[in-house]
């Protein structure tokens, strides 16, 4: 008996580490990183879950600086009021100044993954992910279908263009 | 006379002891347990009509021993009346004090017969034996309980049935020790360990049609005086979620109906658990849209998830038992109906999220396709059980409940038979009559581990 009980209580020591509460939690579905001024800023684009809001303003953005991308990162964990999870990130924006070896962090992250990692060309990346318009509530879910349209019925992606506000390489 | 005057001390003088005496025979009976018309027109009429010489001849009743007299009490207690000249003699003259044969109120079926069991064991006997009417049918009686002598028949089938079951539930009928057995389910805590395991394993039913296929698989079946319900053993798992109704339509539209049980069975218990964790702890399962839609309707709500979930699976306990007490037999759905109203009236006024109501209601619409309340009271301890679980520590904790379900279920023994019976000793014979049916000609095979050897 004692066994039995000894068993069942290593099984349950492990404590409830992942435990988080939907609507205390802040879904990031798109992420830009651009580099300028010695400096790294990230834009998150955050779903908007309140009961009462328009059907404009359905998600919003956070901007964050830092010298590294992870002091960024923490910059904007502390910034944003409920906590950030990027378990469901549906695409990375970068644009021309970054080298590509920085970006070894989102390769070897566990909780980050199942993204598409996007080359903004010709625009700012604050004005992709703030772009609003009626028929794309969300900016980040509409690209993602984009590409997965293209995508499965044409091959290849080379040039695409949304209302020719951006351009986007693959 | 001597006998006399102990017979009215040991009875207290009661005014239902009636001594007649008529020359010098004395006549004693009961008069609540015996019909005074018989009583008339086995003794008293001959007395006084005729005038032959011996006693014997003239008592024309059809059940009449002679006895001594420490039987005396026993017999007059049973509804016997007793005569008294030199010799002492008991005659059967029994009052009607039951119901007549009516429909079943519990089990109720849209084919097959429409008589149950009342609480004569002599009319439940005959209801069995006018299905089965072969000499191979022994009945084999005991009376248990020191106050009550409560008469318990065993009825098995010679040719078919396994004699170490038999042997075994003879020796525990025989080893039972109790004042009185007030009726049959006393007697089915006390032939099982009734603290093992929350599931049932003996069915309850009163339906004598059920009794004759059960009898017919090798089973043993047990009744009872003053009891609507017979007994039958050994009884599985699989006995619980398919009842025999599904024998009497093809075999093709009952399989669906089959399958569909075994999953309302599955998903009763372990739904909330698996919401809870889903939406807590492994949140990366849902699709975005699920989310964000989830996650507008727990805005505002005060109350964590799991905590919602616990008081509405309290508040569905609370309304099963209130359904049963009503007087209508098993309940009516206005109380579904209104606890629906009370679930979307909280989920206007912002307590509870629109979601939870919704899981909940198809929880315990799923569980109501049961019938045995023990089953029920089974899966709600599981149900339980898991959601504690996982509301600690997420799909994890769900799977650590799951083997402990599993450990528990495979560990109870049913007359040394397992209790997943058709699955885990696989039995295709038994598997094809209740879990997945194939045909009627397949009801006369029997499976090689409920019974040992067929005797012509």
């Amino acid at each position: 008996m004692k066994k039995i009980i000894l068993i069942f209580f290593i099984l349950l020591s492990c404590g409830c580490f992942n435990y988080n509460e939907i609507e205390n939690t802040a879904i990031v579905c798109g992420m830009g990183i651009d580099y300028y001024n010695d400096n790294y800023y990230i834009t998150y684009e955050i779903i908007n879950s309140n009961k009462e809001h328009n059907s404009e303003k359905q998600s919003y953005t956070l901007l964050g600086n830092g010298k590294t991308i992870d002091e960024a990162i923490k910059n904007l964990d502390d910034k944003s009021p409920k906590d950030i999870s990027l378990k469901h990130l549906q695409i990375i924006l970068i644009s021309k100044n970054i080298n590509i070896e920085d970006l070894n962090i989102f390769i070897n992250n566990n909780k980050i993954k199942n993204y598409y990692l996007l080359l903004a060309n010709e625009a700012s990346i604050d004005a992709i992910l703030n772009f609003k318009d009626e028929a794309y509530p969300i900016n980040s879910v509409a690209i993602k279908h984009l590409i997965e349209k293209n995508n499965f019925k044409k091959n290849n992606i080379i040039n695409i263009t949304l209302k020719d506000r951006f351009i986007i390489y693959s | 006379m001597d006998i006399i005057k102990k017979i009215e001390k040991d009875f207290f003088n009661s005014s239902d002891l009636i001594i007649k005496k008529m020359d010098n025979i004395h006549i004693i009976y009961l008069e609540s347990l015996c019909d005074s018309d018989k009583v008339n027109e086995y003794i008293s009429k001959n007395f006084s009509l005729s005038n032959k010489r011996y006693l014997k001849n003239l008592l024309s009743g059809p059940n009449t021993i002679e006895i001594k007299k420490d039987e005396i009490n026993f017999y007059l207690v049973n509804g016997f009346s007793i005569v008294i000249k030199n010799k002492i003699y008991a005659i059967e003259t029994r009052g009607n004090l039951f119901r007549s044969i009516e429909k079943p109120d519990i089990e109720v079926a849209i084919y097959g017969p429409k008589d149950s069991f009342n609480e004569s064991i002599q009319t439940n006997l005959g209801l069995i034996k006018r299905r089965l009417k072969t000499t191979n049918l022994v009945n084999e009686d005991f009376l248990l309980g020191k106050l009550s002598l409560q008469k318990i028949s065993l009825l098995y089938l010679d040719n078919i049935c396994d004699k170490k079951m038999i042997k075994k539930i003879r020796n525990k009928l025989n080893s039972i020790k109790v004042d009185a057995i007030v009726s049959i389910d006393n007697l089915k805590q006390l032939l099982t360990n009734e603290n093992r395991t929350p599931f049932p394993t003996i069915l309850q039913t009163q339906r004598p049609d059920y009794a004759s296929i059960a009898l017919l698989e090798g089973k043993i079946v047990i009744i009872s005086d003053n009891s609507p319900f017979c007994l039958i053993l050994p009884a599985f798992l699989s006995d619980f979620i398919n009842p025999n109704i599904d024998r009497y339509s093809k075999s093709i539209n009952t399989n669906f109906l089959k399958l569909l049980r075994v999953f309302c069975f599955i998903f009763t218990m372990c739904a909330p658990a698996i919401y809870i964790s889903l939406i807590n702890f492994n949140n990366e399962l849902l699709p975005l849209s699920l989310l964000t839609n989830i996650s507008m309707q727990r805005d505002g709500v005060p109350f964590p998830c799991a905590l919602e979930a616990f008081i509405m699976l309290v508040v569905c306990a609370v309304i099963r038992e209130s359904d049963i007490r009503f007087p209508s037999t098993y309940g009516s759905a206005i109380s579904i109906v209104g606890a629906l109203i009370l679930g979307e009236a909280a989920a206007n006024a912002g307590i509870f999220s629109p979601i939870m109501i919704i899981i909940t209601a198809f929880t315990f619409i799923t569980s109501m396709v049961f019938t045995d309340n023990e089953l029920i009271s089974g899966i709600r301890l599981f149900r339980f059980l898991f959601l504690a679980l996982s509301s600690f520590l997420g799909l994890y904790g769900f799977f650590i409940g799951l083997i402990i379900f599993f450990i528990h279920i495979l560990k109870i023994k049913v007359l040394d038979i397992n209790y997943t019976f058709p699955i885990i000793p696989f039995s295709k014979v038994y598997f094809n009559k209740v879990l997945f049916r194939k045909s009627q000609k397949e009801d006369n095979k029997k499976d090689p581990i409920l019974v040992k050897e067929i005797k012509k």
